[in-house]
């Protein structure tokens, strides 16, 4: 027999060269031998598209006010028994037990939908399986390079394939892995049900071609299929039985079967997916690399929360905050659209110019000051007095000079206790001038403009037009939501706000009411879960990794409307030409290759999102994981390679404060320390277990 | 800095996930490091850990033997 077996890609590369003068055909098997897929089982799609037409009927009926009327799992069941019965009715008539999708799947379309628009849902459904399937499919390079090169040899391609995609199927799969013009023709069984298996497609092929089979050189991964058969016909066949791709799917495997009893290896085995093959796989900056298997899955999991609480509670409009919502924004995008596909409910997003430095002023021209908004003021260590309630607040501070004397204070009065020269009289008479109404007056007289200015932004955003909106940010305490409910609460029309957080810490306690909520998805202090609370090791990282390249805003400023097409309002960034605006840049272009890979790994999360049909509480243990292990006990270099270089934040002050000891740090402590204390780690941990069980 | 891969030559996350796996897991039994939804069985992640770190060497050699020790396998599963 004219049939050889090669245990590794290099090897028969090598001798398909050496034998190719002999030929003027070469045929390819297509699947795990041109194209690999990243899971082990090719199945493992179906569910997938099961949960795609399942969201489409189910939308379609809570539309027209009826019930959830199909699971997934029955759509699956259904697909399943008519494939089947294909199956067996091709096998009364041909020597192979083929299928073809179209047949079968427009059936299930039927059953599932009803007879409506029958082609166009077909279209769609195929247009999703063949998108989720090129999500999985990789090219192999090197056989691909010998495709091409034996093209260039004026060689006729032909690429076979057993299965129930028709050729036209996958001809878009093999498009997708862009080597389509490098081939003649492509077919499948599923198109003449005679199939390699039985050995029926080769003197089908031989007839439709014209070919001669002492001049056909067959390539594939079968030993059966693309061994055995050709060469009964007398093809000379190449087998490649890789044992590297063996070992690859071997491990894959392994991690799917875990994860069907371990919930902790569900995340893993989903990014075991994830993992980019062949090609895909190049040498990168060590951040694009935390980026793709770090990040990126905490990110892409945080957002697919997101979408969960929305779903949940009916919202129907969502706002990311900037700056750091500009990164949640993108993963969103790659993310939502895939794994909840084919759901009509999912709200509208959008990117929100906001920062507590425009918001704090905005929030008082309506309401004014009161004592628990001067209190977040000196909360930073940097602000010490008046000047800076009047920095945040955008207050002009000369103006307060008569009242400040009526009350004994002055603009340089130390309010803060972290500050020597501290005396508690003097911020309690703080907390009675806050009370006096010529105070209030003229803290709104200055403040007004901002708040309208806010209020025609909102507007034009569209803010006000639903009962519901949720507002992403990173976190911490959700003051930029305190401020901007502040703002709105006095309109008939304000909406109810969800804030949800990457991480809510509470440092102090949120007003929380049925008109305003925050609610940490990652993290929350108000639910004990010590793992997630390692993301406290370094907040200022997690605010860097995901901040835009862009300015911070300064405020709101009104401008006069002079037509109706003007917005009456303007947008005021922060200026970048000073030192802290190119420390800025600097530290983007620094993190830029970590964005880089979060992003690209938010792409192959929500294709192994939708296969594995994972939520956020499936992949929940793995992210803990991820936080105790990459915060807690991180490595020496990966502090080194990862840590930010600047971190600036205009709402802290620049005094120094004399009383406060500086926090120890795991991530702030000395090279030397973090290499030769062994340790060091778990000293930093059990502090960590001491303040989480006394808080 | 240096460059690295995402996918590992021993197709890990990076290079040795599964080892730091292990290790996080041994230091799950001094403290408790949270909720890690049971952490990963000793015994699985040593038989990941073997595949992962000799995967490279083991499976070229025994993929010539695969219908046979399928076979093996079988005969074993039917036995247990």
């Amino acid at each position: 027999m004219n049939m050889q077996q090669f245990y590794a890609l290099d090897q028969l590369i090598e001798e398909g060269e050496r034998i190719s003068n002999h030929f003027d055909t070469v045929s390819f098997d297509l699947f795990d031998t041109l194209l690999i897929r990243r899971i082990h089982d090719p199945d493992m799609v179906k569910p997938a598209v099961a949960r795609y037409i399942s969201n489409r009927v189910n939308s379609r009926a809570t539309a027209q006010g009826q019930e959830k009327t199909w699971s997934w799992q029955q759509v699956q069941k259904l697909r399943d028994t008519f494939e089947k019965e294909q199956r067996q009715e091709t096998g009364q008539k041909f020597d192979d037990f083929e299928a073809c999708y179209p047949d079968y799947m427009s059936r299930v379309i039927t059953a599932v939908f009803g007879e409506q628009d029958d082609d166009r849902l077909l279209r769609e459904v195929t247009d999703y399986e063949l998108a989720i399937e090129n999500s999985v499919l990789v090219p192999r390079h090197e056989l691909v390079d010998w495709l091409r090169k034996l093209k260039k040899q004026g060689k006729k391609i032909l690429v076979v394939s057993d299965v129930y995609l028709p050729a036209a199927h996958l001809e878009r799969l093999i498009e997708h892995a862009g080597f389509l013009d490098q081939v003649d023709a492509v077919v499948s069984s599923a198109d003449s049900f005679l199939a390699k298996a039985s050995g029926k497609a080769f003197p089908m092929l031989r007839e439709r071609f014209d070919l001669s089979y002492e001049r056909w050189l067959h390539v594939g991964d079968n030993p059966v299929s693309d061994g055995g058969r050709p060469a009964e016909q007398g093809i000379h066949a190449l087998v490649l039985r890789d044992g590297l791709e063996k070992m690859r799917k071997s491990l894959a495997k392994r991690y799917y079967n875990y994860s069907l009893g371990l919930p902790f290896y569900r995340g893993r085995c989903l990014q075991q997916i994830m993992l980019p093959l062949e090609a895909e796989n190049i040498p990168r900056h060590p951040l694009y690399v935390k980026g793709f298997n770090v990040f990126s899955p905490l990110l892409s999991a945080f957002v697919q929360g997101v979408a969960e609480h929305c779903l949940n509670a009916g919202i129907q409009r969502l706002y990311f905050f900037s700056r750091e919502g500009w990164l949640f924004e993108q993963v969103w995008n790659r993310v939502i659209p895939k794994i909840y596909a084919g759901m009509d409910n999912l709200p509208e997003i959008s990117y929100l110019y906001v920062s507590r430095m425009a918001l704090a002023p905005a929030s008082c021209g309506h309401a004014g000051l009161d004592q628990e908004h001067a209190d977040i003021v000196f909360l930073p260590p940097g602000n010490k007095d008046f000047r800076d309630v009047c920095r945040v607040f955008g207050l002009e501070a000369d103006a307060f000079t008569n009242i400040l004397s009526l009350y004994e204070l002055h603009q340089e009065t130390v309010l803060a206790p972290l500050h020597e020269g501290f005396l508690p009289e003097n911020r309690l008479r703080f907390n009675e001038m806050l009370e006096d109404e010529a105070f209030q007056e003229e803290v709104k007289k200055q403040t007004l403009p901002a708040h309208q200015a806010l209020h025609r932004y909102l507007e034009d955003q569209g803010f006000f037009a639903q009962p519901d909106v949720a507002l992403v940010d990173i976190g911490w305490l959700g003051t930029i939501q305190r401020f901007l409910h502040r703002a709105i609460a006095h309109r008939a029309d304000a909406p109810r706000c969800h804030g949800l957080l990457f991480g809510a810490t509470r440092g102090i306690p949120y007003p929380t009411s049925p008109a305003n909520s925050i609610t940490g998805i990652v993290y929350d202090r108000d639910r004990f879960d010590l793992a997630a609370s390692t993301l406290l090791y370094n907040r200022d990282l997690f605010e860097e990794t995901c901040r835009a390249p862009h300015p911070t805003l300064n405020g709101y400023r009104l401008i006069e409307k002079n037509s109706e097409d003007d917005a009456g309002y303007e947008l005021v960034f922060r200026h970048e030409d000073d030192a802290i605006g190119q420390a800025e840049k600097e530290q983007d272009s620094f993190f830029a290759p970590l964005q880089e890979g979060i992003l690209a790994g938010a792409e192959q999360y929500a294709a192994a999102a939708a296969i594995l049909g994972y939520s956020l509480d499936d992949v929940k243990p793995w992210l803990n994981y991820l936080l105790v292990s990459r915060m807690a006990f991180p490595k020496t270099r990966e502090i080194e390679e990862i840590c930010q270089r600047h971190h600036l934040d205009d709402f802290h002050g620049q005094h120094k404060a004399t009383k406060a000891a500086a926090a120890k740090e795991l991530w702030r402590c000395s090279r030397l320390k973090l290499r030769w204390r062994p340790l060091l780690r778990t000293e930093f941990f059990l502090r960590l277990i001491k303040e989480r069980l006394c808080s | 800095m240096k460059q690295q891969y995402v996918t590992g030559k021993k197709y890990d996350l990076g290079e040795g996930e599964a080892g730091r796996m292990l290790a996080m897991t041994l230091r799950n039994k001094i403290i408790p490091l949270g909720n890690l939804g049971g952490g990963p069985r000793l015994k699985g992640l040593l038989i990941l850990l073997l595949s992962h770190s000799l995967g490279r060497i083991i499976f070229p050699r025994i993929i010539p033997f695969e219908q046979k020790l399928h076979r093996l396998y079988l005969l074993l599963k039917r036995n247990k």
